[in-house]
């Protein structure tokens, strides 16, 4: 039985702080299951779409990516082609002011320092939501998380991390990036 | 992009070539091994070859030699300082040179950016020290996704400005490299390198490589 648990505990912290894997390449429009490329058709996104198979620590999944109103969106779709969030990238300042506030004392908390690099909100809801969310319908609205890629410090080491915070601060998710090898850009 | 980067290579070759009395081409073979140290250094040894096939008219020679030993400690995620030593054989003779670099890279969505600064030291017998500066810049940009994952290709556009302080020596070099990610341990790179030497001199020097890297990290 303790052997059970100390296993279980184990996997909960381990899987709460790993390292980021994830492989993504590009697909062509062929391999897109017709029910994504319905959803992104109703999207009207304001650029050329492209569409990327993503595997990774989570699984297999179909990415389309473009922009609409200078924003840079991400739509996830698992391999049927249901849509399972969407990520826009924001800046820092258009957080609203108390969340931000939020956000940097639970960093603060988790990091002897830190400085944001790269900040998503990500939806995850029904269909429709999500595509009233990206047309700007403000009849929609749901609790958004926050995807923040970070360079932070801990226990005298820095790495990169990417973490995932709700409005009030609580850290969801947290994974550490693989340090990137650039053998090739220095030598 | 790429139609105004090749005009620009062409434009760049032909005003060279047309005001030349030097020119030479060959390949440069090169293998990099690098090997962790600790969390924050790595140890890079690299041997790279020097084949002319062709120096104001065809001939087949070899020409030099490097062989190079560096210490690199990382100082941030995305800097590293460098020393080391590399020594060239070139015909009858041994050159010393110390190296001293500053590596900086930034990811950016779908592109790494690398510069490097460095300071050279160059001995040998019965020559002055000679003293060089440079700094490179580097474009790395996968061809599939946003970043370059295993079996997967991508390219790589190198601008490398050397300044030679005894000669005062302006030198540029322009690389456009394609890249295969052959696992998650090595890649291979293979393209040109394009060096325009006594850039405030007349006359110029130019020399086009065919150059082919491997990158080893054990």
């Amino acid at each position: 039985m303790r052997f059970i648990i100390t296993l279980l505990l184990f996997c909960v912290f381990s899987g709460f702080s790993q390292e980021k894997f994830e492989r993504e390449f590009r697909i062509s429009l062929e391999e897109v299951p017709l029910k994504a490329q319905n959803f992104i058709k109703q999207c009207k996104f304001d650029k050329k779409v492209k569409w990327y198979m993503e595997e990774s620590q989570d699984g297999k999944a179909i990415e389309a990516k473009s922009y609409k109103n200078s924003y840079k969106y991400s739509v996830e779709f698992d391999i049927k082609g249901n849509v399972l969030d969407v990520e826009k990238k924001i800046k820092w300042k258009q957080i609203e002011p108390s969340i931000r506030k939020n956000i940097e004392n639970s960093l603060k908390n988790e990091f002897e320092k830190f400085t944001i690099r790269k900040i998503q909100v990500q939806w995850k809801s029904d269909e429709q939501t999500l595509k009233g969310l990206i047309n700007g319908d403000k009849e929609y609205k749901i609790d958004t998380l926050y995807e923040i890629v970070l360079k932070g410090r801990k226990t005298q080491s820095t790495s990169l991390y990417e973490v995932l915070i709700n409005p009030d601060g609580t850290i969801v998710k947290q994974l550490k990036f693989a340090p990137s090898n650039s053998l090739n850009l220095e030598f | 992009m790429k139609k105004g980067l090749v005009f620009l290579v062409l434009v760049l070759f032909v005003v060279s070539v047309n005001g030349q009395t030097s020119f030479t081409s060959g390949w440069l073979p090169k293998v990099v091994v690098s090997a962790k140290t600790s969390s924050t250094t790595k140890w890079v040894n690299s041997i790279e070859a020097r084949e002319v096939f062709y120096e104001d008219e065809f001939a087949f020679s070899h020409s030099l030699v490097d062989v190079s030993s560096i210490f690199s400690i990382k100082s941030d995620v995305n800097k590293s300082f460098n020393v080391g030593y590399i020594i060239r054989f070139k015909d009858d003779d041994i050159i010393h040179r110390t190296v001293q670099h500053f590596n900086l890279v930034q990811s950016f969505d779908a592109l790494k950016l690398g510069h490097r600064f460095g300071f050279e030291q160059f001995f040998e017998s019965g020559a002055k020290p000679q003293y060089r500066t440079r700094y490179r810049a580097s474009l790395e940009k996968a061809l599939s996704g946003d970043k370059v994952d295993v079996k997967e290709w991508y390219v790589k556009l190198s601008n490398e400005y050397l300044w030679q302080f005894n000669e005062e020596d302006l030198e540029v070099r322009l690389s456009p490299y394609l890249g295969y990610q052959l696992s998650k341990k090595d890649k291979l790179e293979f393209g040109l390198d394009y060096r325009l030497g006594k850039l405030l001199d007349t006359p110029k020097k130019n020399s086009l490589w065919f150059r082919t890297t491997w990158y080893i990290s054990l």
